[in-house]
């Protein structure tokens, strides 16, 4: 089922990085399949889809690493093809997943390496990375090899190169990007939400953030649009509510959920339905279910 | 007493702003730092210049520092005292070109192993270990034994810089090779990195064996200098031909020290940052086979340089490689001069390879290097 709550391509707009009728094959597969998306400045998009569904490959062809077969992506209005390599880095700033970085610089160099679209580093771009360090909260790093921290540090660290990438507005607030590939992989649950937290701090009406997940309940509660990739198609786009139903979840992901409200937020919180076969044994729960059958061993409990 | 309590309390204050320094861009410790790395160019800088006057003053015949610098005057035009013709004559035919011809060819490998390093986005790179320097050998060997027979008219058209061209030429061809084979997607396999490099360094030997086997007695002279590195044969028109290619990637690999700091990162990632990725990597390749290629073949094989000083400067310095690529032209030309001064002073009259001392020094060093790398990555 393909749900027709696409936006429509608006070609003149200039306030978007826009997906049109993208294709790429590779070995006679489609990895993306006629797919339109497009991220408009001020929204936190999320991009959620099943292992191989496209989300990487659409991530590398927004951001120019991969030209498409057939389509094209403009920003602010101007196909990719068109900007140069460094006037497109000024705009728009890309989180990878892992990083083959493995020599020892110290975190504030590799936040600074951000500031390679506009020369050497400055004085104010040794302030800016510092200033970025503190808003990915790991400010007191600074000075510490990067070959010496842990995962999760080094993606914080790489968090904070993009955002000196693009850390200061644009003339005439010309609209900036941030895409970022699974940010929340290696980190724990708390910085998980620190992470979509910032992104939704960053969302300003003059920067776009597009956003890879996995975690769905994440994307419900921070993003402004959740778009769901199926086989290099784009599935559903919209608002959380709308898009994060269970029969769209359920096709994109081969898994059965269920929708409840977020007892704060009021956002979609999704619950994938039991199977009670693959449940661990919890005979307090179970009593609950079936009083009736309370057997002998509970009570030695 | 008085002025060490003032000392103490001017020096407070100082302390104090450097430790928050964070909020002060004036103050911050990577500007600290930033000055301190000059200054540590500008001893490496004293170092190789030291170095230089000792390789020149030492030797079986003894000549006293201040006939080289009066020498070195004279050469420079300066109204200096006249020194002893029959040192200045050793001076001016053995040892000046000769110091200069390490300087060049020390400089050359260590920035070229840099590089290396910076593309591969490994540290364990080095153009004798993957087989860059036996395939420039490779290249040069053939020139010699088949210059006057199948390869004639490639020794006609070049003249003199048929052999720092075909060592270039095979140094980029080998490069090349060993890129292709262990770049995937834009991450290097070490693990194929190096492998591939055993092969390329087999492969090559065997290669240089059959040609060894083809040679006459005379080249076979020439062939074994090839194999085990010296800088014995420096003469001038080496030093110039050395000098002519060799500056063409010691002047151009540290401006692109941005884009190998970027590479580090990966090659997507430096693409994101706006650098233009697939024009930049032939160039550093070139770049760095060229270097070796001009090193191999006024010079031989010399291992290890590529790799050790490097890997001291990053210690000291960091892997920034707007420091790095100068620091190691400095410091890899200061180490091969201390090591050519060795191997012509060990068992004189007698020299050894020069070659042979630098894998005595650098195999335990890269062994080392092995051990910790693995012991991290595990």
């Amino acid at each position: 089922m393909k749900m027709d709550v696409r936006p429509p391509v608006d070609a003149g707009s200039t306030h978007t990085l826009e997906a049109a009728g993208l294709c790429i094959r590779r070995d006679g597969r489609a990895l993306l399949d006629d797919l339109s998306l497009s991220v408009a400045a001020g929204e936190v998009l999320a991009v959620l889809g099943a292992n191989g569904a496209g989300k990487s490959t659409l991530l590398r062809t927004l951001s120019a690493e991969l030209s498409p077969g057939r389509g094209q992506v403009r920003l602010n209005g101007r196909p990719l093809s068109a900007w140069p390599a460094r006037e497109l880095a000024k705009r728009r700033a890309v989180l990878p997943q892992h990083s083959p970085l493995d020599f020892p610089f110290t975190a504030l160099e590799v936040v600074l390496m951000g500031r390679i679209p506009f020369g050497g580093p400055s004085s104010e771009d040794v302030h800016r990375a510092a200033r970025a360090l503190g808003e990915v909260e790991i400010a007191h790093l600074a000075e510490r090899r990067y070959t010496t921290l842990s995962g999760g540090e080094r993606q914080r660290v790489h968090l904070a190169r993009v955002l000196v990438q693009i850390w200061d507005p644009l003339p005439e607030r010309e609209p900036r990007f941030l895409l970022l590939d699974e940010p929340t992989a290696s980190l724990d649950i708390a910085h998980q939400h620190a992470t979509l937290a910032l992104a939704r701090r960053w969302a300003r009406h003059d920067l776009g953030v597009l956003v890879v997940l996995h975690d769905l309940n994440l994307a419900a509660q921070y993003a402004d649009r959740v778009a769901i990739l199926k086989a290099g198609r784009l599935l559903a786009v919209g608002a959380p509510e709308a898009a994060l139903a269970p029969d769209l979840i359920a096709e994109a992901f081969g898994l059965p959920v269920q929708i409840l409200a977020h007892p704060e937020l009021g956002c979609p919180l999704i619950v994938p339905r039991a199977d009670p076969s693959s449940a661990p044994r919890r005979p307090a729960l179970r009593a609950q279910a079936s009083q009736t059958t309370q057997t002998p061993d509970h009570r030695e409990l | 007493m008085n002025t060490r309590v003032l000392g103490l309390r001017a020096n407070r204050p100082a302390t104090h702003a450097a430790s928050h320094a964070a909020s002060h861009p004036g103050t911050h410790p990577v500007l600290q730092r930033r000055q301190l790395e000059r200054l540590s160019l500008a001893a490496l800088l004293a170092l190789m210049l030291s170095v230089a006057l000792l390789s020149i003053a030492i030797g079986p015949v003894a000549i006293p520092l201040a006939e080289v610098l009066h020498t070195l005057g004279a050469l420079a035009g300066l109204p200096v005292a006249e020194v002893a013709p029959q040192h200045e004559a050793v001076i001016l035919s053995i040892r000046l070109p000769r110091t200069l011809l390490g300087l060049l060819v020390g400089a050359g490998l260590a920035v070229a192993g840099a590089a290396m390093q910076g593309l591969f986005r490994n540290p364990l790179a080095d153009p004798g270990l993957i087989g860059v320097s036996a395939g420039a050998a490779l290249a040069a060997v053939s020139v010699i034994v088949l210059g006057g027979q199948g390869l004639a008219f490639l020794t006609q058209a070049l003249g003199p810089f048929s052999l720092p061209i075909a060592a270039f030429a095979g140094g980029l061809v080998t490069t090349l090779l060993v890129y292709r084979l262990a770049s995937r997607d834009g991450r290097t396999s070490v693990t194929t990195l190096l492998l591939a490099g055993i092969a390329i360094n087999a492969l090559a030997g065997a290669g240089t064996g059959l040609l060894t086997y083809l040679a006459d007695d005379q080249q076979l002279r020439t062939l074994t200098f090839w194999s085990m590195g010296s800088l014995g044969g420096a003469t001038w028109p080496e030093v110039g031909s050395a000098a002519l290619l060799i500056a063409v990637p010691l002047l151009a690999l540290p401006l692109l020290a941005r884009t190998l700091n970027a590479l580090l990162l990966g090659e997507a990632e430096a693409g994101h940052l706006g650098i233009a990725v697939q024009r930049m990597q032939p160039l550093i390749v070139a770049l760095a086979a060229l270097a070796v290629g001009a090193a191999v073949a006024v010079s031989g094989i010399i291992g290890f340089v590529g790799l050790v000083v490097p890997h001291l400067l990053r210690l000291a310095l960091g892997p920034d490689h707007r420091l790095l690529l100068p620091g190691a032209a400095l410091l890899g030309g200061s180490l091969l001069l201390l090591a050519d001064l060795l191997a012509r002073t060990l068992v004189t009259p007698a020299e050894l390879p020069i070659g042979i001392l630098t894998a005595l020094l650098g195999g335990p060093f890269f062994l080392a290097l092995l051990l910790r790398w693995q012991r991290r990555t595990a």
